[in-house]
């Protein structure tokens, strides 16, 4: 016995490793023997960044409740595993797993890489939707929505699914968010004796810098906006981007609403636009007036860092949006299910046309674009694509989306699903001016312009210095951006054409009354999908390639964006007179 | 000739099996290690998307490197954290010094043993706590310390001076990681007070090596404390200090995930803090030019064997003869320095180029024949004169005393200041992992109550699963790692085998190579064996790694072995398999323990290679799992720092029971210096 007691004391620190790795390996082995897909079981999973409150539930809740329906009409069950990324590692999550084929098999859109290398991702490794989304979704079936193509039923037209370089609906949104500011009501009126904060600009900043100068207690001093880098983002959105609205007259080529990375560098390149345009300088000057009322150091803090400020009541304002509602509303109770304080929520202050400074840009109301961003794609991977996409029907279905919304505390995407009665103030605001800059266009230029933003908002250069650096390096790792973009343009373009050619060859097979439909929409789908674009390619090509010339012999004399020559405003005329004639024929 | 080549077919035709037992170690460098070295440099020549898109560009990508400002300042900011980083090998050298100099052995193993947790604590921990608690300039410590001891004072004073554009003034709080200014000061100052993991332990076994008679002799000839570290303490550690030298200068080179814990994957803003790996990560995949990230892979393992070789050539004094090869390419290396230099491209990389290429070897020889010829001089004056024996400072009793206390508090002083400031990151993750959030607001430095014992229990949930996936790879690698790692050892020093020296020359060189440099072909290879997401994955590349490091380890120890007890087995008729299992393995306890804690923790700690390459949350090494858990929007910092304190506990109670093994590992030469 007592040699028995000696050994294990002699070893104890072995037998103790040796135990803890038994209970490791026993722990991984049976999970390993857990996790293997039974026959009646279907493992979805489903990756993405929203860690707020509630969205992993919601996405659980919605999974169980997809299953039971599933198990009813197939004997299967379906399980659903989610991957919830953090911002700061999802673009690298997605990129290593897509190209090493182990992508999750539906992955939320949108996040942490460029445009350019998300439509190259959607291009390789994500299903076209197209087909699926113009069909009626049958979980809408005995809803008001039953029978409607399933893309007509989000509150955008499924124009956020939509992929124009792609020309194919890509992915399924969830949900809809808008931007607006928080505020702490009852530490607003104890340093400012307000309830409610301007809205007008100007006196914004004067209550701010009112804010600012009040110390705690303990002698710290309050903090007007609880900001990090993220929310510096928010800010750029919401109060300087809409300045940069008039740029569409001068890059948006293809006159399309919105100027395009590509459009940008296209007329940077041609000189048609320098960053320096006083539409740009607005932008910066008025970011440049709102940092003083960040708090120190807000250039290093992170996301949870700013909520943190204002969760400690340090801070009176934080700029967020529906997606951090009821995370911030919590933050407001404490253990016991007591308000600490009352969370108010308003729209944005902004310049009004007759600033001195901002007038000339300020020329209407900010637009809240309905923002149903973070759509799921089902990657090419995925081993089960007709449930997975089943499953994006049931969460986007009229009474699931509500239900997901419900849980999730957002608004839905849905046309006609009930918004959650704490986000009314959210309703978004549909007229107004937007954000027209597009200052990078892809992997390369995007980190340089992020490095210098950093500095420029840092406080250590000028806009004018920000503009001398940035612009060289625009226009030399721009043209490498802009030939990977276009080269996955013409990938994609070759899959419309197969798309094309399979439409024409079938018009043979149809009845001959289906004939005169089928090749209306081929011609329209064949404009829409080959012509618009290779003729917005080839202007911009043109563009770029007579940059330089000057405007003597060679260069290019095509007119600016929404600038119609006398004889293209009488052809236009002309056809609206015939249009309005047929019309009341 | 013709004797050596019989001699290798007797060897061979009697010893054949000896090449089996160095096989594993061959197969698993060879795919792990070499194969996507050998990738990586055939890619590095190509426009490579990683996947699909793969078209040849004729060194494009290097050209775009040499251009790329990015690029270069990125070897700045690594040659500015190498230079510091050897610095912060100081604290450590003092503090073992410190510590041996306690009298008492019940004191010293206190010591030893109070060291272990700070120092063990996962590096991604200590920065994620760093990032919150010190460097925030709304709530962390850094600012208020600065501020409360005048030093900001004095920073601002140094800035009006200095015109460094107003980053300190006195009554503002810096950003310590917003600022690009700031971050790299930053990141000199993250993780005070630098006393390194094994630093202290390696010194510590050197010291002991030193009998205490060497000091009473060194008493009775008047020599002072100071002398006693520069005469008799120094020269002797000063062979561990060149091995950790290598270290650190292969570490900073390779190391992405401090700065990436600290400032983000982009190099925090604008990308001031962006070194090589970091960078190379970037590009790998954020913009996906895996082409180029290869690119930067083959010129950071360059550039570690180019300053493997700086380090050699600084702490060894011994050289001689003269190689035209060398000359020559020496004078290659100084060219380009000289050039960097003259046209202003980069002084930071230009100096130390300049510095390779000077010829090291004859300005010694020449200094020594200097040194020789004047001490020469010195002494024939010196003999001329009578001697006369100093005299002897004699102290009174209270003297000695006043200088006895005095000099112990310095060093008790000393190591208990160290020991506070090592302990401020442990002490924060455990008092606020039994703080609710509210509390945590309120308070976030001391102890509240009531102590909220239930975020042990979720974080328990969050993390072990987690846990035991470490564990379970971090201990069958080792177990692999040991394995192979003695019977190459055993291949490398039992017998002379054709080969062999080839062989060895293989292993050793990826003893210089950093794995991250390797990272993008690593993936790709992994996706190729169907590997991606799986623990075998970290197991196989992790025991690749290792087993370099053990071969090299334990082939010493091996060879140290008497041959008597060889010749005793061979007589027996014992097989080589035998005499490892009955002579070595044995006697090669202390070895092996010291080598299956260091690589333990080194896969402990591991996390840029999951991250790249793990995808389940439930597969997740633990790291990994903190880091996702630490980018939460609303932190539980209850739960977190509960979660912090179970990723760490593992490791400490590792350490805390093989240290004995471990130190006694190292005394025996485990870690030659």
């Amino acid at each position: 016995m007592m040699a028995i007691f000696r050994f294990l004391w002699n070893n104890a620190a072995l037998i103790l490793i040796a135990a803890a790795f038994a209970w490791a390996a026993g722990t991984v082995w049976t999970r390993a023997a857990r996790s293997i897909e039974g026959e009646n079981e279907i493992v979805l999973r489903v990756c993405h960044w929203q860690l707020e409150t509630g969205y992993r539930d919601a996405i659980n809740e919605l999974g169980k409740d997809f299953s039971d329906d599933y198990f009813k009409r197939t004997g299967k069950r379906v399980t659903i595993i989610q991957d919830a990324i953090p911002e700061t590692v999802y673009g690298q999550f997605v990129s290593t797993n897509l190209i090493g084929g182990t992508a999750p098999d539906l992955i939320s859109v949108g996040l942490g890489l460029s445009n350019v290398i998300w439509r190259e991702y959607l291009n390789r490794y994500f299903v076209p939707l197209t087909s699926d989304i113009n069909r009626p979704n049958p979980f809408n079936v005995g809803t008001k929505l039953e029978g409607v193509p399933f893309k007509q039923t989000f509150v955008d037209g499924g124009r956020s699914s939509y992929n124009e370089e792609l020309q194919n609906y890509m992915t399924v949104p969830t949900s809809v968010h808008a931007i607006r500011l928080f505020y702490n009501v009852d530490l607003l009126e104890k340093l400012t004796g307000l309830r409610t904060p301007p809205k007008e600009w100007n006196a914004f900043l004067a209550m701010s810098e009112k804010i600012g100068s009040q110390k705690k207690a303990d002698g710290t001093q309050y903090t007007p906006l609880a900001s990090s880098k993220y929310h510096f983002g928010v800010w750029a959105s919401t109060v300087a981007d809409p300045l940069t609205w008039t740029l569409l007259k001068k890059a948006d080529f293809n006159r399309d609403g919105y100027v395009s990375s590509e459009e940008t560098f296209a007329a940077i390149k041609s000189g048609r636009l320098k960053f320096d345009d006083p539409a740009i300088r607005a932008r910066y000057a008025i970011i440049t007036q709102l940092t003083p009322s960040f708090p120190e150091g807000w250039t290093g803090k992170q996301r949870d860092e700013a909520v943190f400020l204002f969760a400690q009541q340090r801070a009176v304002f934080i700029p967020t949006g529906t997606w951090d509602a009821r995370s911030l509303q919590q933050q407001a109770i404490d253990a016991d299910g007591k308000q600490i304080f009352e969370v108010g929520i308003i729209d944005f202050p902004s310049p009004t046309s007759t600033d001195p400074v901002y007038g000339p840009f300020a020329l209407g109301p900010k637009y809240d674009r309905p923002l149903p961003w973070g759509g799921f794609g089902i990657t090419r991977t995925c081993k089960h694509p007709d449930v997975a996409f089943e499953f994006l029907q049931y969460i986007s279905s009229l009474k699931g989306n509500e239900k997901f919304n419900e849980i999730v505390g957002w608004i839905p995407v849905v046309e006609g699903a009930a918004i959650p009665e704490s986000l009314r103030s959210f309703k978004p605001t549909l007229r107004g001016m937007y954000g027209n800059f597009a200052p990078f266009v892809g992997g390369e230029t995007s980190v340089r312009f992020e490095q210098l933003s950093d500095v420029f908002i840092a406080g250590r250069i000028s806009f004018d210095e920000m503009v001398k650096q940035y612009t060289p390096a625009y226009l030399t790792m721009g043209e490498k951006d802009y030939t990977l973009a276009k080269r996955d343009w013409k990938r994609g373009s070759l899959g419309s054409e197969q798309f094309l050619v399979t439409m024409r060859e079938s018009l043979k097979t149809v009845p001959a009354e289906r004939q005169r439909e089928m090749l209306w929409r081929y011609a329209s789908l064949t404009a829409r999908r080959q012509l618009f674009p290779t003729v917005d390619r080839a202007y911009q090509v043109k563009l770029i390639a007579d940059s330089g010339k000057g405007s003597g012999e060679g260069s290019v004399q095509l007119p600016a964006p929404y600038e119609l020559s006398a004889a293209a405003r009488s052809r236009a005329k002309e056809n609206l007179r015939k249009s309005l004639a047929f019309e009341s024929k | 000739m013709s004797s050596n080549f019989d001699r290798a077919i007797v060897s061979i035709r009697h010893h054949w099996v000896l090449y089996f037992f160095v096989l594993p170690a061959i197969l698993l460098v060879a795919v792990f290690q070499y194969y996507p070295a050998a990738s990586g440099i055939y890619h590095s020549f190509f426009r490579w998307n990683g996947a699909d898109i793969a078209e040849y560009n004729a060194g494009q990508n290097y050209v775009d490197l040499a251009k790329n400002d990015a690029f270069w300042r990125s070897f700045e900011l690594a040659f500015i954290l190498g230079a510091f980083n050897v610095l912060k090998m100081i604290p450590a050298v003092v503090v073992a010094v410190c510590i041996h100099r306690c009298i008492s052995s019940r004191v010293q193993f206190f010591y030893r043993l109070a060291f272990v947790a700070p120092m063990v604590v996962p590096g991604l921990v200590v920065a994620l706590i760093w990032r919150t608690f010190f460097f925030d300039a709304s709530y962390g410590l850094l600012n208020p310390f600065l501020q409360s001891t005048g030093l900001m004072w004095v920073l601002s004073q140094a800035d009006s001076l200095l015109s460094w554009g107003g980053v300190f003034t006195p009554q503002a709080s810096p950003s310590w990681l917003g600022e690009p200014r700031l971050i790299v000061p930053a990141l000199l100052l993250f993780g005070l007070p630098w006393v390194g993991s094994f630093a202290i332990l390696i010194h510590l076994a050197k010291l002991q090596q030193i009998s205490k008679d060497v000091y009473e002799a060194a008493d009775i000839d008047g020599v002072g404390w100071f002398g006693k570290f520069t005469s008799i303490e120094l020269p002797l550690i000063l062979g561990s200090i060149h091995l950790l030298l290598v270290f650190v200068i292969i570490d900073t080179i390779k190391d992405a995930g401090t700065v990436m814990a600290l400032a983000g994957v982009n190099g925090g803003p604008g990308g001031a803090a962006t070194v090589p790996a970091l960078f190379m990560f970037q590009r790998a995949f954020t913009s996906q030019q895996m082409g180029e990230a290869c690119a930067i892979g083959v010129v950071i393992t360059v550039v570690v064997l180019l300053l493997q070789k700086i380090a050699d050539l600084i702490v060894r004094k011994e050289h001689s003869g003269f190689h035209f090869a060398g000359f020559i390419a020496r004078g290659a290396v100084a060219a380009i320095g000289g050039i960097m230099l003259y046209s202003g491209a980069s002084w930071l990389i230009g100096i130390p180029l300049l510095m390779v290429g000077l010829p090291w070897e004859l300005l010694f020889k020449w200094y020594r024949k200097w040194e020789k010829e004047s001490l020469a001089e010195a002494r024939r004056v010196h003999d001329r004169q009578p001697f006369v024996r100093p005299p002897v400072r004699e102290l009174t009793a209270g003297q000695r005393k006043f200088r006895q206390v005095g000099l112990s508090l310095l060093k008790h002083g000393t190591i208990l200041a160290v020991l506070l400031v090592a302990y401020l990151p442990v002490w924060l993750m455990v008092v606020v992992s039994f703080k609710t959030n509210q509390q945590f607001y309120a308070d976030p430095l001391s102890i509240t109550f009531p102590l909220i014992g239930q975020n042990w229990v979720e974080a328990q949930k969050t993390i072990m699963p987690n846990v035991a996936n470490t564990l379970y790879f971090a201990g069958s690698a080792t177990v692999l790692i040991l394995i192979i790692g003695l019977a190459s050892a055993y291949f490398f020093a039992r017998r002379n085998m054709p080969g062999q020296a080839i062989l060895w020359n293989l292993i050793l060189i990826l003893m210089m190579m950093p794995t991250i440099a390797n990272l993008v072909p690593l993936f790709g290879l992994l996706r190729d064996l169907n590997l991606l997401n799986s623990l075998t994955a970290l197991i196989l590349v992790g025991a690749s790694g290792g087993v370099v490091f053990a071969t090299f380890i334990l082939r010493n120890f091996v060879a140290d072995i008497p041959k008597d007890l060889f010749e005793a087995a061979d007589i027996d008729g014992a097989s080589h398999l035998s005499q490892l299992w009955r002579v070595v393995l044995p006697l090669s306890g202390p070895a092996l323990g010291t080598v299956a804690v260091m690589q333990f923790i080194a896969m402990w700690n591991e996390f840029i290679l999951p991250l790249v390459i793990m995808r389940d949350s439930n597969l997740l090494p633990v790291m990994v799992q903190l880091l996702r858990l630490n980018g939460e929007y609303i932190k539980y910092w209850g739960p977190l720092m509960a979660g912090y304190a179970m990723a760490s506990l593992p490791i400490i109670i590792l350490f805390t029971l093989s240290m004995r093994l471990f130190v006694r590992g190292l005394s025996e030469g485990a870690v030659k210096g």
